[in-house]
């Protein structure tokens, strides 16, 4: 009865065995490649927003603080956003007619407020509070980026759990930050 | 536990073979398997598929969310705080002051009101669970005629046409829930101006003969209030103070007072196990007619009247110790009774306290502030009767439900309720009642202090609230707001500050009055069994019954929720052959319910008590059955019922033996005399279980002390735990296999040969040191912190269970199901946003409310401070009407909490296995009298 593998499948299986490794490895750096990819943390990826809102002209150009829109941002979890009402404190009469601003001027005849898209999203389960890391000084720089050169803002920091870490792990000697309820509860 | 384990205290009577077994296992038989209808076959398919399409989810991406900002931002609100709003909700028509959380201008969360002498920081069960009744799903929404949609202008014209047939509103009945306050006063006398006759019925399902009683000694109308904070002998006759609606948060209170320094003693006569019953240091069970004897008996002892009643020898003997007692007491001692007792029997008993000195100092009595003109239920039967109602308008009352009466002949019928009843069946128009919460009205506590309530969010749908709906219907079209703020007439400054304040002004209403001497002649003893038709402690006459939160808080001693039983004693029970579960029914003149029946040891022997407000038609819908059906006209005893069994078999709901510990004595009780005898505890034992693997914060350990003595078992931490931590309701079919996920449960304990005593234990996880739990966890899900907590991390948790089964106390509860409602719309409102919503798989335990930990630690680290003591109050502690609950930092050395954990009757449960339990609790003290300590 003949053999039924010729000496070549040798290589064959040798093959396959290396391809397989191979494989796998690829795999691996694919998904490493995804995460870190800006397609899943949404790095630089910019949002449309109801008003094309330039943070660089009111930062850089006006020279407002952060503070004076996000107000909440040293007393409460949330940094806050402007109302239709802050806005129009200086766009009741600035650029009163351009096209743009039309949604703002909307929300206030019909009382309905502005819905922004978020770009900083952290899941539900983690409690970031931003009134104590102002308060540690960590600036708004620090997590959001340089926002104020930024005509349209995008994420700037992948904001994932092992990010967070990289400071936490080191922010205290006199207390330990990284116990999960730091942060989940 | 059980008895015949040879313990002191025991949960159950002898369990079946069945009980045993369960009492080794994690959870309940078969707790883990899935009773769906679908077979194995099926089972595995579904898993199948659940995987690949489980599979592709993680595929999908989180989707955009929005942020929504103010068009004007409100001056007070900062986002992501929570802000108080001081206010009162009523109780029986007398408002409790209580403090509402509101996030983001929802209203998250009910406490109590600090300042409010009627609360102090304490709540009861309902006022916790009515934010639940806020968000119910099926609240009416808008106007019904005929049950199809309509409109408030319909209703208004629909009116008109009726004002032209009885002008002066000839023949109209107004029902509404008893309201004792100056606006709703107010508001009635401008309706009587106009329609002088139309008639009012304050309508109470659950109405006592305490106004009977007033009438016959005083000529007029008032309630008697108590100070329990100062007499040092207390009987109990039948009445159970720590549960009255209106009082018992103050009343709790103040016997905490001298309870915490065990210089009160309690007595109880009883027929019901009631939480005054456990509490008391000598407990009698009697039934109803006995209790009468025995007050007679009691009043021939202290010399105020020469008639004396036939007894057994123990029971006078009984009768005589305590008088003795009174008399060494002169000025000391209170003697209260049911307010069910016969006006005489209750006239007595005031005159028992005049002549034991007790008038002046602990007992009082306050206007009732019910108005003279009020109709009674009687007189709208009779003109039903005789068809001279020509329009019934019932304002939040049930009376299809609770007085079988038959509305259909009437001309004109409207009904202004929260969410659909028995009553807004029959009913012409059906309209939507707003709920407290969202409306302007004032209250009075019954120790006399007006509140002016203000709205926390605007309506939710197109209702109004009473005043709002009487003023529509006389025309005004007023709102609340206007009517409020008219009717006071307040500068804006004093306006706002009564609002901050919730306590506009303190009205006098403590009176000593004189009364009249009554005599009282004992009725006939009739040797029949007696039921006892009550009012629920949590559903009270059914008004509650749409709430899931109490239809699945277990009822303090029998420990059964989801539907009513018959509760009997042992004795009563193999005298008819009864078992638990067994449907029997019970008749009376003819009327017959079918109820299934629970053995309740401790109960007087010819006595079955069946709770009302069950059996509803539309709400809390299947759950136990109507027992009004039993009651006619006042008739809260029967003296003589029929029990027969059926024959047929419904399985109770009930938490008896889930999550017990066999084998062990996890509750120490001891007598006052050997309570300085009691030796400190070697708390570093040594053990097996691994150290935390993270170093120990050197500032904060945290940690609770309960203190046994105080707790009354009134379950009101059980459901501020489920406000404040999102937990959800299982459903009666999930209890009965054991999953309740109350992170927190009362276990209750019998001692003594009559089950005389019982006593409480709260249980939650212990926060051990050296936890069982952490080291069987294969994903690190659940593990310690520097500061002591053990924490739960639902992202990990893979859902072994492992921790459940290593973990001794039982306390930590997992999801088997989605119970979690996270897509109801209304209900997501409800849940507080700083605790995670869990689904299914995960496990959840007490966290010793560690949203608030870390709220308080970033408070003190703006402020560059330590946290303080007292800071931080768990959510079970704040509710606690004794305030038996501690919790604070072990390393600051003059904590309070460390204080407590130094006494030496300081212990930790199961604390011999080498946990190191955080959670210590103080033993309970019993105070007997030496002269009964037969």
């Amino acid at each position: 009865m003949p053999q039924i593998f010729r000496s070549s499948s040798n290589k064959l299986s040798l093959f396959s065995l290396i391809a397989l490794f191979v494989t796998l490895i690829l795999v691996a750096a694919s998904a490493y490649g995804y995460f870190k990819s800006s397609y899943h943390t949404d790095v630089g990826v910019i949002r449309e927003q109801v008003i094309p809102f330039s943070h660089k002209h009111h930062v850089q150009g006006l020279g407002l603080d952060c503070r004076f829109c996000h107000n909440a941002v040293e007393k409460s979890n949330t940094a806050g956003m402007p109302s239709t009402e802050l806005c129009l404190g200086c766009h009741a009469e600035i650029y009163r007619d351009s096209p743009i601003l039309r949604p703002l001027h909307e929300s206030l005849k019909k009382d309905h407020p502005l819905e922004w898209t978020r770009v900083h999203n952290l899941p539900d389960h983690v409690y970031f509070n931003h009134s104590i890391h102002i308060k540690k000084n960590v600036s708004c720089e620090t997590c959001h980026g340089d926002v104020g050169s930024m005509p349209l803002v995008s994420k700037q920091r992948p904001l994932t759990m092992m990010w967070c870490l990289e400071c936490h792990k080191q922010a205290s000697e006199t207390k330990d930050l990284t116990t999960c309820t730091t942060c989940h509860r | 536990m059980y008895r015949k384990d040879l313990k002191t205290h025991w949960t159950s009577e002898d369990p079946s073979t069945e009980v045993l077994e369960s009492l080794h296992r994690e959870f309940p038989v078969d707790a883990s398997i899935f009773e769906g209808p679908d077979s194995r076959r099926d089972f595995l398919k579904l898993m199948g598929a659940s995987f690949a399409l489980g599979g592709m989810n993680s595929c999908v991406r989180s989707p955009l969310e929005k942020i929504v900002s103010s068009v004007i931002a409100p001056v007070s609100v900062i986002p992501g705080k929570s802000i108080f709003f001081s206010r009162s909700l009523s109780q029986n028509g007398f408002g409790i002051g209580v403090l509402v959380e509101s996030y983001m201008n929802r209203p998250i969360k009910i406490d109590g009101h600090p300042d409010h002498p009627m609360s102090l920081g304490a709540s009861s069960v309902a006022l916790q669970a009515d934010i639940l009744n806020f968000y119910a799903q099926d609240r009416i929404k808008i106007p019904l005629r005929k049950k199809f949609d309509s409109s408030w202008m319909a209703f208004h014209e629909d009116w008109k046409k009726y004002l032209i047939k009885n002008p002066a509103g000839e023949g109209l009945w107004i029902l509404h829930e008893p309201d004792y306050s100056p606006g709703f006063h107010h508001m009635r006398s401008l309706f009587v101006s106009k329609f002088p006759q139309a008639q009012f019925i304050s309508y109470d399902s659950i109405d006592s003969k305490r106004s009977e009683a007033s009438e016959l000694l005083f000529g007029r109308d008032l309630i008697p209030f108590f100070d329990f904070s100062k007499p040092k002998v207390i009987l109990s006759f039948d009445y159970d103070f720590f549960s009255d609606p209106v009082s018992g948060l103050k009343y709790s209170r103040d016997f905490a007072k001298l309870r915490s320094k065990n210089k009160n003693r309690l007595y109880s006569v009883e027929t019901d196990y009631s939480l005054t019953g456990a509490m008391a240091d000598h407990r009698l069970a009697r039934t109803h007619q006995s209790i009468q004897f025995l007050i007679l008996q009691l009043a021939f002892e202290l010399g105020v009247t020469l008639a004396h009643a036939e007894l057994k020898i123990e029971d006078k003997e009984w009768i005589k110790s305590v008088a003795r007692e009174f008399k060494k007491h002169h000025g000391e001692a209170l003697i209260v009774g049911s307010e069910f007792l016969p006006p005489e029997v209750q006239a007595l008993i005031y005159q028992m306290n005049e002549k034991l000195g007790a008038f002046q100092d602990s007992m009082s009595f306050v206007k009732s502030h019910a108005h003279p003109e009020n109709k009674k239920k009687s007189d709208l039967y009779q003109a039903l009767k005789n068809k001279k109602v020509s329009g019934l308008i019932t304002l939040g009352v049930n009376p299809i439900y609770d007085s079988h009466i038959n509305i259909s002949k009437v001309p004109f019928t409207a009904s202004l309720q929260q969410s659909e009843n028995e009553t807004t069946e029959q009913s012409y128009w059906v309209l939507p009642e707003s709920h407290p919460l969202e409306c302007w009205s004032d209250a009075r506590s019954i120790n006399g202090i007006i509140t002016i309530n203000q709205p926390l969010c605007s309506e939710m749908y197109d209702s109004k609230n009473t005043l709002e709906f009487l003023s529509l219907i006389l025309d005004d079209h007023q709102s609340s707001h206007d009517f409020i703020k008219g009717l006071w007439g307040l500068s804006q400054n004093d306006w706002e500050k009564a609002l901050r304040s919730g306590q506009l002004k303190k009205e006098t209403v403590i009176e000593h009055p004189a009364f009249k001497k009554v005599k009282f002649t004992p009725p006939h003893t009739i040797n029949n069994i007696e039921l006892h038709l009550k009012a629920d402690p949590y559903l009270y006459d059914g008004k509650f019954a749409n709430n899931g939160w109490l239809q699945e808080l277990p009822r303090p001693i029998s420990k059964t929720c989801w539907g009513n039983v018959a509760l009997l004693s042992p004795d009563l029970a193999k005298e008819k052959k009864l078992k638990n579960n067994d449907v029997v029914k019970i008749s009376v003149d003819e009327i017959s319910i079918e109820i299934p029946v629970w053995i309740q040891p401790g109960l007087a022997d010819s006595a079955i008590i069946v709770n009302l407000g069950h059996g509803r038609k539309n709400q809390g819908k299947k759950y136990g059955t109507n027992a009004f059906k039993l009651l006619s006209e006042k008739r809260f005893f029967v003296l003589s019922a029929d029990i027969s069994k059926t024959g047929s078999v419904k399985e109770v709901a009930c938490t008896q033996l889930h999550h017990n510990f066999p084998g062990t004595e996890p509750l120490r009780v001891v007598d006052l005399g050997d309570l300085k005898k009691v030796k400190k505890e070697d708390k570093n034992l040594p053990t097996l279980f691994p150290t935390a693997p993270i170093p120990q914060s050197e500032k904060y350990a945290w940690a609770m002390s309960i203190d046994l003595n105080l707790c009354n078992g009134c379950n009101a931490c059980v459901i501020g735990c489920q406000s404040e931590n999102n937990i959800p309701i299982v459903g009666e079919e999930q209890v009965k296999v054991g999953r309740e996920m109350h992170w927190i449960r009362i276990d209750r304990y019998y001692e003594g040969p009559d089950y005389s005593k019982v006593h409480f234990q709260p249980m939650a996880c212990v926060h051990c040191e050296k936890a069982p739990c952490e080291v069987v966890c294969p994903v690190g899900a659940t593990n310690h912190n520097d500061e002591g907590l053990n924490q739960m991390v639902y992202n990990r948790c893979v859902g072994t269970r492992y921790c459940s089964n290593n973990c001794p106390y039982k306390v930590r509860r997992f999801n088997f199901l989605d119970y979690n409602d996270r897509y109801s719309r209304s209900l997501k409102l409800r849940s507080n946003p700083e605790v995670t919503v869990r689904s299914r798989g995960v496990m959840e335990k007490c966290s010793y409310c560690v949203q608030r930990i870390s709220e308080a630690k970033i408070n003190a680290d703006l402020e560059d401070r330590n946290i303080r003591d007292g800071e931080i109050k768990t959510a079970c502690q704040v509710v606690c009407p004794t305030q038996a609950i501690t919790f604070g930092n072990l390393l600051d050395p003059k904590s309070e909490v460390s204080h407590k954990h130094a006494e030496a009757h300081s212990y930790g449960v199961l604390a011999e296995l080498g946990t190191r339990p955080r959670t210590e609790y103080l033993y309970r003290v019993k105070n007997p009298q030496p002269d009964l300590l037969s």
